[in-house]
């Protein structure tokens, strides 16, 4: 498959990359490419032009300053998980960044990308000839969404594996725009809308994302179900964070929903609870209750619902006894 | 004493693996001609509909288009691998009968042309109902494929001997079971291409394609376009892969011909992945209903068979899949009475063809999945019921098959050994079992046109030894096996060895890549061309070494009298002394190889030999299933395997390998998921085979069984592990979770789903 035609900029700033998205709406930003590129390839997405962020070099880079955590935008997936502090400190995150596709993605792959990634449907990632069996889907630019049955929603998944683990790690990202950058939390960018997954406004890019140290105090982990060892999308990922000091818990799940889901719910159900064997089988209820899955891959929703459960639980298990 | 061979049977990297490692083999996409156009297919949108009417008039304005063409204006010529089975267009003609039948090609300067003007073509098109299962297919008034296809049911077989309904009322215990087996895609690494040339002066064709059967395409080719044959060039370069997936001629191969034939250009088609998903061919899904009458100990008395498999679009194989799949039932086991009914349906998805194993894997999976059940009901060990019912060489075969040599019998108890039968079937802790298959498979065909090979063999002065053998290397090796079979008659090295392999245009008609047939039919040719060769040497330097001809031996580069080493002359010198005798050079050897062709030429009718000779094999799986994710992990996988005389014991484990993979992938992973036709996974992404981090330890037991007809004693080794794999790992599941799984994959959901009922039942 060949990529449509487009123009391509390299901007050497921030502000200058923020200047021609805002100039031409319909641009896309390139980090790593593994996930645009793909897409393109597939026709559903056509920026008539790319900015890639290849010229700013200073977007990547692991630092600790002033009790943060500061990752830039464009760090590869890999320098993420190799830094000794993230590594040792944040295994959830080291977890989740070194369970992305293959070696490859993680090595091509950035983590601004990652957590800026398409949403998913098994009608949408495919090429435009599969496609042109069907109507065009809403997302896809035309009226009915083939897995709702109805006109003008979209259920796509978010499948990233890296945004439930900087959940559960109480993240922030930076987003820059002309007028200058602001500090966010990571949840807040997620619409939930399947058709326009993020919040970001014209011309705006992410560009750092920050994890309290205070995150490092707790237990924490992914866990992904995939098909294959090698290379996939999670069937289901969770990641899970406690403090035995405070007994909180954060929990957060990936790819059972339109946007990476924390369940508050159920933090709010095990909040002063010891953890042991009886409070965690009451998770699988309220797991279930707090995602919307749809049948927009071909994994059942049943099944994925059964993971679910399993992943939390077991992530549980695992952070009683890390305690 | 003296040893017994240098080159056959040794470890040996593969003639071109250098090549392929440092990245300077030429696959066919990486050919590349002045002037060359590139092409494209538009594809049917729909299951099944009549085309109304093409307009290609805003495609070819398109500037860079250099031409279109639709099924209207190509020969009204039916190909297929399978003459009595022709059913198929380059080119759609008025009707299109799955998601992806072709209907228009485009041909231009770039690829990203080709692909705008793809989309330019306007059709109009009337949609027909469609029917996507065999069940809906051959009901009363079900919309009709083809026309004059009574029941969309293309092809019914039959065969029949001894007296089923009275051992049956002898049996001890007769049980009926249903199976299914899943469309599987062969996904090749390389994607399908084809590259056509045309000389205008002589009126010839030149294709190189990504094929398995240069000289079938040719005919195919020659009979689509109604050009002669010999006017029809097929080259093979490098192939990544084709499992039976390039057994087919296909629109790229013909549109790339037609195209360079109106336009003079060198035009190039490349496939890609969702299209060899779709439009290619896949392992025909099937239901089998197997009803077996066993004696209190296990012995078979009866078989009765009834399958449907449903082929698709199209036949592409059907005839010799169906055959396949009913003769090979009659191996390894002894089956005294035996019926089968076999049904090949249309259906509006994709086309069903030859893979690994060819209609055989389903049929397997059946018996070696009930013979465990029956094993359980009968209470008997199912590793002692397999041997039990093992055939043995020599004796008479009930189907009529000369079985010269067979290790079966003894694959079973060494695959049982060292999978650790006796201490692990039924005692392992609960999630985690062993389980077995057996299988046995030609190596290759008697008395069929067409299936007979041809070898030159040529030594220069140097004493370079060059081969020209038609059998189509396709990544398995089969011009190393070859080199080795003439290196080792010749008593040279194989660096000494070059092959000149698959041009229709200058080496020997060889039938190509299918029925595991290569090294038995062109290795035979090869080594008797090679034999030819050695025979003049040995003529030449009798004199010298004061020796009969026939008392002479060639090995590690010298010619000696047997008993007395000492007595030589190297192969240089040897060949130094044939020119100062004055015979002329080069000495070139040539024959022609074809199995023995006095059996019947079908077997639906009357006993009779099927093949030149048998493999036959156990594999042994351990599983842990996990049963909170439901996913199963093959912890190990035992092979115990006679291929005859290994002729490169490295090449036949890589084969075994794969196809553990490929059983792995038909047991628990791959699944070609349609929804209306359309083809929900078509990606390596999607389709999720399985990858190294899944291939569990292998362990393979090579039984040798010298088999007279077979070159060096070789027998096949290419499809026959195929085929145990499969029934191996979801038999290990059942002795891991005690549930009996009939229907592939046995995927994770699936297993779940499984375990939750049996908690419910309470046992
Ligand atoms: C075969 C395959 C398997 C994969 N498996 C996984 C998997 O298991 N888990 C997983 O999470 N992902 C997976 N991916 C998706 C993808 O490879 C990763 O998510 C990767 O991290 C994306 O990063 P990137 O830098 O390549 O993103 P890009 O492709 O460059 O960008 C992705 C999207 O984010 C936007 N974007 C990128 N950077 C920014 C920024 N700084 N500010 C604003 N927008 C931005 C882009 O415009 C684009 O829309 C897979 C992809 C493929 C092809
Ligand atoms: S969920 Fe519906 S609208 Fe969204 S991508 Fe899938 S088919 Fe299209």
């Amino acid at each position: 498959m060949r990529l449509p035609k487009f123009d391509y900029r390299q901007p050497e700033s921030i502000q200058e990359a923020c200047a021609i998205l805002l100039d031409q709406p319909d641009a896309k930003v390139l980090a790593g490419g593994t996930d645009l590129l793909v897409n393109m390839k597939h026709r559903v997405e056509t920026p008539s032009m790319i900015v890639s962020l290849k010229g700013l070099r200073d977007l990547d880079y692991v630092r600790k300053a002033n009790g943060m955590v500061r990752i830039g935008a464009l760090t590869r997936l890999k320098k993420v998980y190799n830094d000794p502090f993230v590594a040792k400190k944040l295994p959830a995150l080291a977890a989740a960044a070194s369970s992305v596709g293959s070696y490859h993605h993680q090595t091509m792959g950035t983590l601004g990308g990652n957590l800026c990634q398409q949403t998913r449907c098994k009608y949408f990632n495919q090429s435009k000839w599969w496609r042109s069996a069907r109507p065009l889907c809403f997302k896809a630019g035309g009226d009915p969404c083939h897995v709702a049955k109805k006109d003008q929603v979209c259920y796509s998944t978010y499948c990233g594996d890296v945004a439930p683990a900087l959940l559960v790690l109480n993240a922030e990202v930076v987003l820059s725009g002309r007028e200058g950058s602001k500090q966010v939390p990571l949840e807040s960018i997620f619409s939930g809308v399947g058709k326009t997954p993020l919040n970001l406004e014209p011309g705006q890019i992410l560009t750092e994302i920050v994890i309290p140290e205070q995150s490092a105090d707790g237990f924490s982990t992914y866990k992904k179900i995939a098909n294959r060892g090698s290379i996939d999308f999670p069937i289901v990922g969770a990641a899970v964070w406690t403090s035995a000091s405070t007994g909180e818990s954060r929990i957060a799940l990936t790819a059972v929903d339109r946007k990476p889901v924390r369940t508050r719910q159920l933090e709010d159900f095990l909040k002063g609870l010891e953890l042991n064997e009886e409070t965690i089988q009451g998770v699988d209820g309220l797991v279930a209750k707090e995602t919307q899955l749809m049948m927009s891959s071909i994994d059942s929703i049943s099944y994925k619902r059964k993971l679910m459960g399993q992943l939390v639980k077991s992530a549980l298990s695992e952070a009683m006894g890390g305690r | 004493m003296e040893k017994q061979f240098s080159v056959v049977g040794k470890r040996l990297p593969m003639v071109d693996a250098a090549a392929k490692v440092n990245g300077s083999a030429q696959f066919t996409d990486d050919l590349t001609f002045p002037g060359m156009l590139h092409g494209k297919l538009l594809r049917s949108p729909h299951p099944h509909a009549k085309i109304l009417n093409i307009d290609v008039s805003k495609a070819l304005r398109l500037p860079g288009v250099k031409g279109v063409v639709t099924g209207a204006e190509i020969p009204d010529r039916q190909y297929g691998i399978v003459p009595k089975a022709r059913d198929e267009y380059a080119l759609a003609k008025g009707k299109v009968r799955y998601i992806g039948d072709e209907v228009a090609a485009v041909c231009a300067i770039d690829p990203e042309i080709a692909e705008e003007a793809v989309d330019l073509i306007e059709v109009d098109y009337e949609v027909l109902p469609a029917v996507f299962n065999v069940q809906d297919s051959i009901k009363e008034g079900a919309p009709v494929i083809h026309e004059g296809v009574a029941n969309n049911t293309s092809f019914a077989i039959r065969k029949e001997f001894g007296d089923v309904e009275k051992a049956f009322a002898e049996s001890a215990l007769v049980s009926e079971d249903s199976f299914y087996s899943q469309p599987v895609n062969h996904a090749p690494m390389e994607p399908h291409a084809a590259v056509a040339q045309y000389d205008p002066v002589r009126g010839q064709v030149v294709l190189w394609s990504s094929t398995q059967i240069p000289f079938f395409l040719r005919r195919n080719l020659s009979a689509t376009l109604m050009i002669p044959e010999s006017k029809v060039r097929v080259i093979k370069p490098k192939v990544g892969g084709g499992f039976g997936q390039k057994i087919d001629m296909f629109a790229k191969d013909f549109c790339a011909a037609w195209f360079a034939m109106k336009l003079g250009r060198p035009v190039k088609f490349v496939y890609e992945r969702d299209e060899v998903f779709i439009v290619t061919r896949q392992r025909h899904p099937m239901h089998l209903t197997v009803k077996t009458g066993m004696a209190k100990d296990g012995r078979i008395l009866a078989q009765q068979f009834l399958s449907y498999a449903d082929g698709g679009a199209y036949n592409s194989t059907a005839p010799t899949m169906m055959a396949l799949s009913c003769f090979f039932l009659m191996v390894p086991y002894h089956v005294p009475n035996l019926l089968y009914e076999g049904y090949h349906v249309y259906t509006n998805k994709p086309v069903g063809g030859a893979m690994r194993g060819h209609g055989i894997p389903q049929a397997r999976f059946a018996v070696e999945r009930q013979l465990d059940l029956m094993a359980d009901r009968l209470n008997l060990d199912p590793a002692d019921v397999r041997t039990k019912n093992s055939i043995k060489a020599g004796e008479p075969h009930p189907g009529g098959f000369v079985i010269n040599t067979c290790g079966f019998a003894e694959s079973v108890q060494l695959a049982a050994e060292a999978i650790g039968w006796k201490e692990k079937r039924g005692k392992l802790p609960f999630g985690r079992g062993v389980g077995m298959g057996g299988a046995s498979f030609p190596s290759g065909v008697t008395n069929m046109s067409h299936i007979s090979s041809g070898a030159v063999v040529q030594v220069g002065q140097d004493g370079g030894v060059n081969v020209l053998t038609g059998a189509a290397d396709i990544g398995q090796g089969a011009e190393t096996v070859i080199a080795q079979i003439v290196a080792e008659v010749l008593g040279v090295s194989l660096d000494d060895v070059r092959v000149t392999a698959a041009d229709t245009g200058t080496t020997p008609l060889d039938p190509g890549t299918f029925g595991s047939g290569v090294t038995v039919r062109a290795g035979n040719a090869a080594r008797i061309a090679a034999e030819s060769v050695r025979k003049k040497l040995f003529e030449c330097v009798a004199d010298e070494l004061e020796a009969n001809p026939d008392d002479l031996v060639a090995r590690d580069g010298v010619i000696f009298v047997t008993g007395s080493p000492e007595i030589n002359i190297t192969f240089p010198k040897a060949l130094k002394a044939y020119q100062y005798k004055d015979l002329p050079m080069p000495l070139v050897g040539r024959a022609s190889w074809m199995a023995d062709t006095n059996e019947p030429t079908t077997l639906f009718t009357q006993p009779g030999n099927f093949s030149p000779n048998y493999s036959f094999m156990t594999q042994a799986a351990e599983v842990e299933v996990d049963t909170q994710t439901g996913k199963v992990k093959v912890l190990k996988m035992v092979t115990a395997h006679d291929c005859g005389r290994p002729i490169n014991p490295m090449l036949v484990e890589g084969q075994l390998e794969g196809s553990i993979a490929g059983g792995m992938g038909q047991a628990l992973y791959e699944d070609v998921i349609t929804e209306k036709g359309q083809v929900m996974n078509p990606s390596f992404l999607d389709y999720g085979f399985p990858t190294t981090m899944e291939v569990p330890e292998m362990e393979s037991i090579d039984i040798e069984t010298d088999d007279p007809v077979g070159p060096f004693g070789a027998k096949e080794a290419g499809e026959g592990t195929q085929l145990s794999p499969a029934p191996a790992i979801v038999n290990a599941i059942y002795d891991a979770i005690g549930v009996n799984f009939n229907e592939l994959p046995v995927t994770p959901e699936k297993i779940l789903k499984a375990l939750e009922e049996k908690k419910k039942q309470g046992v």
